[in-house]
């Protein structure tokens, strides 16, 4: 248990200036060492492939024998070394695999070119699985990576992702240990690293930052990248220097295909699915072309496109604890991906490249919803109300990235750069609700029962077939809101890296130093018009008579909403308001102040410019690897934005634009140990320093304060982010089976943590409000602490006799505990505790496999505990999501090594979303998806 | 093998990005980006005196964005239904500059044969723009009328229609306590008798006492409108221009309690807002108010009104309404 911050917020800045002046000094001293003392050395490079397959071996560790420094081989199995000119021979290792000794000669001040790739040949026991079905080669690929890599990360090979009946990245990150996610109707969309809301975790393609499509927020919805346009994504929970240093709780890196070989490959699905909820049926496709074409196969090209469709729907009930709503969702979700990857090699140590990718997500959404609203006082001034609402909208967001680049080697110098232009953009054509209303003589509700409420209406339960709440002629229109938004965020990045290797003693070393320059753009603009109808009766559809729902409904049915526990008749269906609206404008009213208002209060635009350099050094001391290095980012954010007031009365005032600029520095000393136990046991400790932005709705000051409900919120140009020093502490074994099984440590100390603070003033920004308000606004100052335990084991039961020979293991589990200080709710001048929100005590997988010949069968649990979703006003408001477990089914038979087919089924107990208020007695939601299932071939040319 | 099976891959992935790329659109989309100036009449119903010799009816657009049009509209409308004869004296609209009202005049066409007419909205030559409303000035026939004002069409080449409501219906008022009454309060302990009423309603009301007011409370039933003056005996000097021509007169202040009612068979409600103010001197609230009274006709001209019940909507249960005493006052037709 964290009782107080295990430093202060003086130790700590005196902390990170320290190590930060340490590590420069260290690569001052150890530069002017190296120079004294370089013997005459050589670049070897040479590539790692599959014996059999010929498939590239990304993460072998090739190293001179009887040396421990070594490199790693990218996701091109190729690799770059530098050796002294005595050394003879180089030792090729790989998880799975026999290793490879290979006889070299190195001519010193040179490039030494292995022409013909290293051929690794599989370990017996796993020979023919890997042959057959290669369901091992994904699994392998990110363990060997993940063994070679400096620093703590997880990677997840495309493969490994294919294994899990996980359509998008977010879903396939859950399975990764720390690593839990946000839901939207059942589907994963938010990744929360290390039990740190998704503002804290950084999300890149090809290593530059995704931008947001999101208005107002930095973290990415990663449903909208179909998992299988990827070869791997990687999670990094320590932080190296030469990475963007905003990012507490870790960095997502998702890496797209290249071409490998001469040889065409051509690989693709073709899934169908069934929605149990909605009984109706989706598709999903995916096809890659890849070659490499010329003499030398110089050229490559990688196309990859995905199309996934599905329907999906939600039944739920929830609640405030007064008013009932009964939501049933019913949406079409498309992903489409395109991404293409060519690449040019000059020669073998000069390449550039240029990677395209393009992810559109599309969600149709229609929402119908009854809300009955009591009159809980009986007040002769209110009544008893039912409202009856259809949401209609359809959401597009639109990712795309440009990245072109080049790597050069040189016997003394490494060199790589790239330019990047990413955009995300998230538009809303069409957002349309339409709005009736009915009043009752009696309403009562009864939450008695926290799995399902019931209600009375006019004497009559609401399980009666004749309930006067299901009679549409009942609702009278109340009103139409129409409108669009667009959120549009953009990067531009510039970038390089130098290595140079040298030596220190006998030890080889690397230092590696770069430069980083991104300009950001951001906006965000809303159209929303709200219409009254002050035409009178209405004359539709061959009627006439009072505007009431009657008149206007269609669209789904559902008869048998939750299960059938409560009864809903069609509601309104948009499409024909929307046709009476068109036709008949003279009835329709615009709400004219608040149009203005609402687009003026929510739309802004923003530049944030970000310069960033850094030094590092890597050094190989026998068994022991040191790296340590420090980085220097600098933001300045300039934005535009408008203030809106209201008068005492609550008539919109005055609408004004504004202007505003921040700028904030950070130095970030981060240091690495990697001690090799043995061959396949690595013991990791780092130390590092990051920070995470705040988001842009918090930090543009707009201002909407409304006179006549005392109540203000405002952003807060003044916001830092939070900066983090982390600890971690990581041990690994990996299985020669295949397997690891690792445990780790890990404390954060958050500097500056965000949270809402309320205050209560008579002026702002130099305006008399006369009259005392009380705002809301985002501010730093309270410090929050966070730790952690993680444990990993997954390995192929290979050992175990008979029949059990075929069971394989996927198992990880990840405990956390946080503390975090913010401003008393029940008293302005105090504090209190809480846990973060998003930190989850208890999170973890489970994951049985079954190989049977051509025959692979797997079933996975998903736990994540229950955490806080949103703070509260009191701490009896606090939101919580329910711990939820998640059962999935996957089958694969292989008819050979070209063609497999597979089924999934996926939240086979149908778990519901669940959310209480304050207590876990308090249900407030619940939401049920029921079951669905795929099924499909993949085949591989 | 290879060539055939790549040429399929390509058919197969631009059908699917021609699948993929149609837009999952709605059916119907609302046709509002340029939503239209919408002309429409300030009231669907209305009524004056029987005695009364004209009304003005306001025409006016809803509420818009941006500029009013500056092009000419021409109004085509109808009376019809009427028991009597109804005219129409002029149609005006008023101009303000430097803190003086003008009123401006727009031609019309009336034919009383027909019941038809029309109006030409002009641009003003001031603002540049159409006017953001204007008057009907009705000349009726000081009897009890009714009679039915619609507006049948426009004629416009700017983005402008004809808003709801377009029709309107003038009516006599008939009900026993329409017109003004005058309530002579003429005690200290029938000022609080009154003030314990309406003070809970009217901020200003219960700040003063017997010796502020000359003693004359003013009850005026409109068109399901009331207003009750009351008439102070502190002056203040009242400035007014119209036309050019500035007048300053001495006036009683005067406090005002404004309400819908509605009257039926001896029983009257009052129902309004108020506002309810705080520490800071400034309006913290506003509130719904119900207010139930009896009335009895009198033969001399004279009713008597028992004021029963006042609750708004924090005070409203049993033993929480902000007055429940019963007092009972006499009031003159005026």
């Amino acid at each position: 248990m964290i009782k107080k911050p295990f430093l202060t917020y003086g130790q700590r800045l005196r902390f990170s200036k320290t190590l930060a002046l340490c590590v420069i000094a260290m690569l001052c001293t150890l530069r002017v060492m190296a120079t004294e003392s370089e013997p005459s050395r050589g670049l070897v490079i040479g590539k790692v492939i599959d014996a059999i397959t010929k498939e590239p071996l990304p993460g072998a560790t090739i190293r001179a024998v009887n040396s421990n420094y070594g490199a790693a081989s990218d996701l091109a199995g190729e690799f770059e070394l530098v050796v002294s000119s005595n050394v003879k021979a180089i030792e090729i290792r790989y998880i799975g695999y026999e290793n490879v000794i290979l006889d070299i000669e190195v001519e010193a001040g040179a490039i030494t070119l292995l022409e013909n790739a290293i051929e690794m040949k599989a370990a017996a026991s796993n020979l023919s699985e890997v042959v057959i079905t290669g369901v091992l080669q994904g699994q392998q690929k990110a363990l060997n990576q993940q063994k070679s890599a400096d620093n703590i990360k997880n990677i997840v090979a495309a493969d490994q992702i294919g294994r899990f009946p996980d359509p998008n990245v977010a879903e396939a990150l859950q399975r990764i240990p720390g690593t839990n996610i946000e839901r939207d109707q059942g589907e994963g969309r938010y990744v929360l690293v290390r039990g740190l809301a998704p503002q804290f975790t950084n999300i890149s393609i090809n290593g530059e930052q995704v931008p947001s499509p999101e208005a107002g927020v930095r973290y990415v919805a990663l449903d909208a990248v179909p998992a299988d346009q990827l070869a791997s994504i990687e999670v990094t929970k320590a932080l190296t220097p030469d990475m963007d240093g905003d990012a507490v709780g870790g960095s997502v890196n998702l890496i797209t295909r290249t071409a490998k070989s001469s040889r065409p490959t051509v690989s693709g699905s073709l899934v169908g699915g069934y929605n149990n909820i909605l009984q109706t049926p989706n598709l999903q496709g995916s096809l890659e072309l890849g070659k490499r074409f010329g003499q030398d196969d110089k050229l490559g090209i990688m196309l990859n496109s995905s199309y996934y469709e599905t329907d999906r729907g939600s039944d739920n009930w929830e609640t405030d604890t007064e008013e009932l709503e009964l939501r049933d969702y019913a949406l079409v979700r498309t992903r489409m991906g395109i991404s293409s990857t060519i690449d040019y090699k000059f020669n073998t140590n000069n390449e550039l490249y240029f990677r395209t990718l393009y992810n559109r997500f599309t969600d149709r959404e229609q929402r119908r919803r009854y809300v009955f609203v009591p009159n809980l006082d009986n007040s002769p001034f209110e009544s008893h109300e039912i409202e009856r609402l259809t949401k209609d909208r359809l959401e597009k967001q639109i990712v795309s990235s440009f990245n072109l680049g080049g790597k050069h080697s040189f016997p003394n110098l490494f060199l790589d750069y790239e330019v990047a232009f990413s955009e995300a953009y998230q538009d809303t054509p069409f957002d349309v609700e339409v709005g009736f209303v009915g009043e009752v003589d009696d309403l009562s509700i009864d939450y008695s029962n926290p799995e399902f409420p019931s209600f009375n209406i006019n004497g009559k339960a609401h399980t009666d077939a004749t309930n006067d709440y299901l009679n549409n002629s009942l609702y009278e229109f109340d009103e139409l809101t129409s409108g669009n938004t667009f959120a549009y965020d953009a990067n531009r990045t510039a970038k390089f890296n130098i290595g140079i290797p040298y030596q220190l003693a006998s030890a080889e070393a690397l230092v590696k130093f770069g430069a980083k320059a991104r300009w950001k753009e951001k906006s965000y603009r809303i159209i929303e018009n709200v219409y009254s109808w002050e035409g009178g009766d209405v004359t539709f559809n061959g009627t006439d008579g009072e505007y009431t729902l009657d008149r206007f409904q269609g669209g789904l049915e559902d008869n048998n909403f939750l299960n059938g526990r409560f009864l809903i008749q069609p509601n309104v269906d948009t499409d024909q308001v929307i046709t009476h609206f068109n036709a008949n404008k003279n009835g329709y009213e615009l709400s004219v102040d608040d149009k203005l208002a609402a687009e003026a209060a929510e739309s802004y635009t923003a530049t944030e410019d970000v310069y960033a350099a850094y030094a590092m050094t890597k050094i190989q001391l026998q068994k022991l690897m040191l790296l340590g290095g420090v980085r220097f980012e600098q933001t300045t954010v300039n934005y535009t934005f408008s203030n809106v007031f209201y008068d005492f009365e609550g008539e919109l005032e005055e609408i004004t634009p504004d202007a505003g600029s921040t700028k904030y520095s950070y130095i970030l000393p981060q240091v690495h140990a990697k001690y090799q136990l043995d061959a396949n046991t690595n013991l990791r400790a780092a130390i590092t320093a990051s920070y995470s932005r705040p988001n842009f709705e918090q930090i543009v000051p707009t201002q909407e304060i409304d006179l006549n409900g005392r109540e203000g919120s405002i952003g807060n140009p003044n916001l830092k982010p939070v900066s983090a020093i982390n600890f971690d502490l990581l041990g690994e074994h990996y299985f020669g089976t295949v397997g690891i099984l690792s445990g780790g440590v890990f404390y954060k100390q958050l500097n500056d943590f965000i949270f809402n603070q309320r205050f209560v003033s008579d002026e702002f920004n130099g305006r008399d409000l006369g009259a005392n308000v009380q705002f809301t606004q985002s501010q730093n100052g309270e410090s929050a602490n966070l730790m952690g335990i993680e444990i990993g084991y997954q390995q192929n039961l290979s050992f175990l006799p008979g029949v059990f020979k075929g069971l394989g293991v996927y198992a990880n589990y990840t405990f956390t505990d946080s503390r975090a200080t913010i401003q008393d709710r029940e008293d302005d001048n105090g504090t209190e505790e809480i846990r973060l929100p998003g930190q989850t005590k208890h999170l973890g997988n489970f994951s049985l496999a079954y190989d049977l010949n051509r025959l692979n069968f797997r079933i996975s649990a998903n736990f994540n505990g229950e955490y806080i979703s949103e703070i509260g006003g009191s701490k009896d408001e606090d939101i919580y999501v329910k711990d939820r477990v998640q059962l999935d089914a996957t089958a694969t038979y292989a008819f050979s090594n070209k063609f497999r087919v597979f089924g999934e089924f996926m939240n086979i107990t149908n778990q519901p979303f669940e959310v209480y208020m304050g207590n876990e007695n308090t249900t407030i939601q619940r939401e049920f998806y029921s079951w669905w299932a795929r099924i499909g071939i993949k085949f591989d040319l | 093998m290879i060539k055939i099976v790549i040429k399929y891959a390509f058919i197969l992935a631009i059908s699917t990005l021609m699948v993929a790329c149609a837009d999952n659109y709605s059916n119907v989309d609302p046709e509002d980006k340029n939503y239209p100036f919408r002309l429409i009449l300030d009231a669907e119903e209305g009524g004056d005196l029987p005695d009364a010799d004209e009304y003005g009816l306001e025409i006016k657009f809803a509420d818009y964005l941006g500029e009013l049009p500056n092009q000419p509209i021409i109004i085509h409308f109808e009376i019809k239904d009427a028991s009597l004869p109804v005219d129409i004296d002029k149609v005006v609209y008023e101009f303000e500059e430097d803190d003086c009202v003008f009123e401006r005049e727009l031609d019309f066409l009336y034919d009383e044969n027909s019941g038809t007419g029309t109006i030409a909205l002009a641009v003003d030559t001031d603002l540049e723009t159409l006017p953001e409303e204007f008057e009907i000035v009705f000349t009726l026939p000081e009897e009890v009328v009714e009679f039915v004002f619609e507006i049948t069409s426009l004629e416009s080449s700017s983005n402008t229609i004809l808003g709801a409501p377009f029709v309107f219906e003038y009516a006599s008022l008939d009900n026993d306590l329409a017109g003004e009454w005058i309530l002579a309060i003429t005690s200290e302990e029938e000022f609080e008798k009154f003030k314990s009423a309406f003070a809970p309603i009217s901020a200003d009301l219960s700040e003063i006492s017997f010796v502020d007011i000359t003693g004359e409370v003013i009850l005026e039933f409109g068109f399901e409108e009331m207003k009750i003056e009351i008439v102070l005996l502190e002056e203040e000097e009242v400035t007014e221009c119209e036309d050019g021509e500035t007048e300053t007169s001495i006036e009683n202040k005067i406090i005002e309690i404004e309400a819908e009612y509605e009257v039926e068979d001896g029983e009257l409600i009052l129902e309004g807002s108020h506002f309810i103010i705080g520490d800071d001197g400034e309006i913290e609230d506003e509130l719904d108010f119900i207010l139930e009274a009896e009335y009895t006709l009198n033969d001399d001209g004279t009713a008597n009104l028992k004021l029963l019940k006042l609750i708004d909507e924090d005070n409203y249960e049993e033993g929480e309404e902000l007055f429940s005493e019963e007092v009972e006052f006499e009031i003159e037709k005026d």
